[in-house]
């Protein structure tokens, strides 16, 4: 279980993405915004990752490593 | 004479974007005195793969395509690499522009004289939808598309395969500081967070000093 504010976190994040961008995740497929947030929600393969690469790159800002 | 294979299924948005990133290095190869073996859609099987590494002894192979941890795919998702035909790579530098590849099979094939260069978790780029019937035409895939094909290029330019790591890594970082440095486009956030996973995940298995 990923913690709830993690998935907000995470979530606020994605609803900042415009509209016409999708995102390739390799062979699950392609993803609107909608979908990546549905993903996250119901923390699937693709939402877990999706939530493991938002928290690497909130990460990075604090390694500095950006 | 030196061969370079390519395979570049074409069936879905995500091979479609691979196909259209690897004719940029096939492109730049025609301008080497490297020979090309274009696999292209279904000519991308585990037949014709296994038959090029045979007869033709390829020194580098660029797969493009979806992955397992334990498989290389083709075109409808058709294994082409897996631990059965995997020690027909040795000797080679292998590059594998297909999802978490490097986890298990990328450790197996790598050894003292094989290189593997891979991902050792899905490989996530962006796609602008205006523009995906063009993919060359997407900037939003860009900075993917250039960071990907740098490995490929560095090498066919005869740089060691540590090297060419360490310029595909660089090509990754400048892009990452050129949304960083512009983050009011409304894209900024999200390329970069892709950008970082994809730098953070590609790995060198392998030998290291190896080159074309």
């Amino acid at each position: 279980m990923v913690d709830e504010e993690i998935k907000e976190l995470v979530i606020t994040r994605l609803k900042t993405m415009p509209a016409n961008i999708k995102m390739s995740v390799g062979s699950y497929g392609t993803f609107s915004k909608n979908e990546l947030i549905e993903s996250v929600k119901k923390e699937n393969e693709v939402g877990k990752l999706v939530i493991e690469m938002q928290l690497k790159y909130l990460k990075s800002f604090k390694k500095g490593i950006i | 004479m030196n061969y370079v294979l390519i395979t570049r299924p074409k069936f879905d948005d995500t091979t479609a974007y691979l196909f259209s990133w690897s004719s940029k290095i096939i492109d730049f190869l025609q301008k080497t005195h490297f020979n090309l073996i274009d696999l292209k859609e279904s000519k991308s099987n585990r037949k014709s793969v296994e038959s090029v590494l045979l007869k033709k002894s390829p020194e580098l192979v660029i797969f493009n395509g979806h992955g397992t941890s334990s498989t290389i795919r083709g075109h409808n998702n058709e294994i082409l690499i897996d631990a059965k035909n995997s020690h027909l790579l040795k000797l080679k530098i292998i590059y594998s522009v297909s999802c978490n590849s490097a986890k298990t099979l990328g450790v197996k094939i790598a050894e003292d004289y094989t290189t593997f260069i891979g991902y050792k978790n899905e490989f996530l780029f962006l796609i602008d939808t205006t523009k995906s019937c063009t993919p060359e035409k997407d900037e939003i895939a860009k900075p993917f598309m250039e960071s990907s094909n740098q490995l490929s290029i560095s090498l066919l330019k005869g740089k060691t395969v540590r090297e060419s790591y360490e310029d595909t890594k660089r090509k990754y970082t400048d892009w990452i500081i050129h949304y960083a440095a512009n983050e009011s486009l409304p894209e900024a956030s999200s390329i970069i967070s892709c950008l970082i996973w994809d730098r953070e995940n590609l790995v060198l298995l392998g030998s290291e000093d190896k080159s074309l």
